[in-house]
């Protein structure tokens, strides 16, 4: 166990070394001058020359990758002049909307995707579950900004039951619920083909031949052991929404991480651009860590020699 | 299936909802009291400073100029100059400016306002301070001030025991002097400018870097809280000279706010106005919609969009070149298609709104590929490459870049697109790609409604590879630009005749493509009126450019 927590703690750290290169390289390469777009259009030479030494862009390269580098390991993802505020503090502002909006819209995707996977499963073949299947294919086809757009129009605007867009307490439903619904169709998915494929196991038949009801066995024999690859989805989903609402944050104005990335990538600013992905990207890996030693103390049978 | 099971399913499901609604519940929301005296509005952009030292964008000048007061400003109704804090006199020479600041001014923590806080504010935005970036974008716009070259000193910090600039002194108390090197005709304007405005310098001092966060000005507005980013609000500054009973009680502004979602908010009666220039997408909408169709108001400003050549170089240091592609473009087709008709066509380098344009200038290069063929002809031109570069940032630049690539390639050039992330990065020749380009796209907004903003900003040999991108170049066009940017203020009429002059010089050199001036428009609530001249509060949208909205009345709604 030892060894292999410290195996892992290696490659955990080499992993987000290389997300800092890779990204940091790419910004670089981004043919864009932060002192000009810091000064805009009417500065002087003089001016921009002041602004770069400032920032230190007239330094080498190497020795601004280091001091990035550096700062970073300190929990320090630098300064970023054209909002004038720290990376950090805007990132950690804009953090816990997005884990907010990812639980709430994995809720959604739950209560949606798990009743359609059930009845599908247990109605299968009939018109029920041909009609759920379309939808679900439905589901997955429709984009997220379309589903978005028509939520706002028809429930925020038409109908002006929730907000139209920003950061309130009702505001999270809507941006919520187009993520659920997209998102539900996998779920539905998933769980009637593990349900299909529970059904046909030696223990539910064992439990039918006893003449347990059809709910009890359902209930208790199927689905439960059906859930067991929802739920590896949704740690995966989870991760991916991390990472990934940054339609959705753009639509409703959630002012979460990936309404921060999209601000970002408008206005070329190239450290706050690093900042949301470094952070992003090393939330992910060490969740993935944390995930791997929690299986080694909860599963026996993984062994980790 | 009223099974103890499925009830237990149901009611877990049940559970996982009320767990998903609390949590939504939770989530403390943006403030917003729902009275008739709140003005609310957002920005599709960042609010980015109320620094004066670090401003640079319109956006931040909406905020700034309620909150701030300069020594001079812009007669909403005339765009002239007119006294804010104080009143002035110019010397005859044109060379010395006396301020004499009104009487019993204050900024909004109480303290009065003083000379030297006039003197501290002038000095400070020359070059910024410790706590800024390193130096205040319009700093350059204060350079003829006598003494600026040692108290900037190449933008190194001042020499020690210095504190200011020589030609900025305090003859008397409430009254500033501004000495000049050479006469500016547009000086007044620089000191109207949202750098000029007055800081306290103890406020400024107090905070340091998060100075903005409690910017203190003298304004009809003071700064009640800012959550970078998402939402300022501004609630009525009773100390401002410029206070008035009935203000509104509240100025909330969105910032980040997506087109589309602003449309929505504003069509529900949330938002008091949209502020353009409004992109495509939105105006296609407001010409469906009878209501929205009543509410839109635009004007043609003072911001010009045109093609710089590179004329350091073969091919576009010769005239027919130039010429050949001005006359290979369809401006009137760009007009059309890329901005639905919402621009006017560009004549000359000067826009309409500044004095000095010439009217007698129509249509220099009316579309005619058959012409520009036979001038590629004289020019001897025989396919060689030429290299467009243009902003590659939204659809519209991307559009026009190809509608005229297909264009030049119809009367024969062999242009290639070379797309960039924003214009402001290519500006110095030197600096992109060794000047590797022959044709870029460019804009100008004006900073101040005056013709050296454009003429010598834009086309004199000083600015060459920095804002006169391609470096054009004639030395007649340069003497009278020059001389008309130092006849003193009151020589007004001997600029315009001038400025005319150098603007018909330029057509003639085809120094540019002249593609189109820009339009702004807005969406105006029926509740949001013109305010009479002098009454009631004011909102300034659009500082200098659409007058009738500058100040406007909220009607109970």
């Amino acid at each position: 166990m030892g060894p292999y927590i410290i195996r892992r703690i290696f490659w955990t750290i080499v992993t987000i070394w290389a997300i800092l290169t890779v990204t940091y390289f790419i910004a670089y390469l981004v043919p864009s001058d932060p002192a000009r777009l810091i000064a805009g259009q009417h500065a002087s030479a003089a001016t921009l020359a002041s602004i770069r030494r400032a920032l230190g862009l007239n330094r080498p390269l190497w020795y601004r990758y280091l001091t990035f580098a550096n700062q970073f390991i300190h929990g320090n993802l630098g300064y970023d002049y054209i909002m004038r505020r720290t990376v950090s503090g805007q990132v950690l502002q804009a953090a816990p909307l997005t884990f907010y909006l990812a639980l709430v819209a994995v809720c959604f995707e739950l209560i949606i995707g798990i009743p359609i996977g059930i009845v599908a499963a247990v109605k299968r073949y009939s018109f029920v579950d041909n009609l759920l299947r379309f939808i679900s294919i439905l589901g997955i086809s429709m984009p997220t900004y379309w589903v978005g757009s028509m939520l706002l129009l028809l429930i925020g605007f038409k109908l002006g039951w929730l907000p139209l867009g920003g950061v309130s307490p009702a505001g999270v439903i809507l941006p919520a619920l187009s993520v659920g619904i997209t998102g539900s169709a996998f779920y539905a998915r998933i769980l009637r083909s593990a349900t299909l494929e529970t059904m046909r196991m030696d223990y539910v038949r064992t439990a039918r031949a006893k003449g347990a009801k059809e709910s009890l066995i359902l209930f208790k024999h199927t689905i439960r052991n059906s859930l067991i690859p929802v739920v590896t989805y949704l740690g995966l989903d989870l991760g991916a929404l991390l990472g990934g609402l940054i339609v959705t944050e753009y639509i409703f104005n959630w002012s979460g991480l990936g309404f921060l990335l999209n601000q970002a990538i408008g206005q070329d600013d190239g450290s706050l651009i690093m900042g949301v992905t470094l952070f992003s990207a090393s939330g992910i890996v060490i969740m993935n860590f944390v995930v791997d030693l929690a299986y080694a103390f909860l599963d026996p049978r993984v062994s980790y020699s | 299936m009223a099974s103890s099971a499925w009830k237990r399913w149901s009611m877990s499901v049940a559970g996982v909802a009320v767990l998903a609604m609390t949590a939504a519940v939770s989530v403390s929301g943006t403030a917003g009291a729902s009275t008739a005296q709140v003005i609310h509005f957002s920005f599709s952009s960042n609010i980015e400073t109320l620094d004066p030292t670090e401003w640079t964008d319109t956006t931040s000048m909406t905020p700034m100029q309620e909150i701030y007061d300069t020594l001079v400003e812009y007669d909403p109704y005339s765009s002239k100059i007119v006294p804010g804090l104080a009143t002035y006199q110019v010397s005859k020479d044109g060379l010395t400016y006396t301020f004499t600041l009104k009487k019993g001014l204050k900024f909004s923590n109480g303290n009065p306002v003083t000379a030297q806080d006039v003197i501290y504010s002038i000095n400070r935005v020359t070059r910024g301070d410790a706590n800024s970036s390193g130096a205040a974008p319009y700093g350059f716009a204060y350079a003829d001030i006598v003494g600026y070259n040692q108290w900037f000193n190449k933008g190194n910090p001042p020499p020690a025991g210095m504190t200011g600039m020589s030609g900025v002194t305090s003859p008397a108390a409430n009254v500033v002097q501004i000495k000049l090197q050479t006469p500016e005709a547009f000086f007044l304007n620089v000191m109207a400018l949202m750098s000029a405005v007055i800081v306290d310098p103890s406020v400024v001092q107090k905070y340091g870097q998060n100075y903005q966060l409690h910017a203190i000005g003298t304004g009809p507005y003071k700064l009640k809280s800012w959550n970078q980013g998402h939402q300022m609000i501004l609630v009525p500054n009773t100390t401002s000279w410029r206070y008035r009973k009935g203000e509104a009680q509240q100025i909330v502004m969105d910032e980040n706010v997506n087109p589309d979602l602003a449309l929505l908010r504003y069509e529900q009666g949330d938002y008091a106005f949209l502020l353009g220039p409004l992109p495509s997408e939105v105006y296609a909408k407001i010409l469906s919609s009878a209501t929205l169709k009543s509410q839109y108001h635009n004007v043609t400003e003072n911001g010009i969009v045109y093609l710089a050549f590179n004329e350091t170089k073969a091919p576009f240091n010769n005239i027919y070149m130039r010429q050949a592609v001005n006359y290979a473009v369809n401006k009137q087709l760009l007009i059309k298609d890329i901005t639905n008709g919402r621009a006017a066509l560009m004549t000359q380098m000067l826009p309409p709104g500044i004095p000095g344009y010439n009217k007698s200038i129509k249509n220099p290069f009316p579309y005619n590929p058959t012409l520009a063929k036979s001038l590629l002809k004289k020019a001897g031109y025989h396919g060689q490459q030429i290299n467009f570069i243009y902003p590659s940032n939204t659809s519209d630049h991307i559009r026009t870049a190809e509608i005229i690539q297909t264009e030049l390639k119809a009367v024969g050039m062999n242009v290639t697109l070379q797309g960039t992330s924003q214009v402001g990065n290519y500006w110095p020749l030197e600096d992109n790609a060794k000047g590797n380009w022959n044709i870029a796209w460019t804009d100008w907004f004006q900073d101040y409604p005056d013709a050296q903003d454009f003429l010598y900003n834009l086309a004199s040999t000083d600015a060459c590879g920095a804002t006169n991108v391609g470096c054009y170049n004639n030395s007649l066009f340069e003497q009278l630009v020059t001389d008309a940017d130092a006849l003193p203020v009151h020589d007004q009429a001997q600029r315009v005749i001038d400025y005319q002059q150098a603007d018909k010089i330029a057509v003639q050199d085809a120094a540019w493509v002249y593609l189109y001036d820009e339009w702004n428009d807005d969406l105006v609530q029926p509740w949001m009126t013109p305010a009479a001249k002098g009454k009631n509060l004011m909102v300034y949208l659009h500082p200098i450019l659409q007058p009738e909205y500058q100040m406007m009345n909220v009607k109970s709604h």
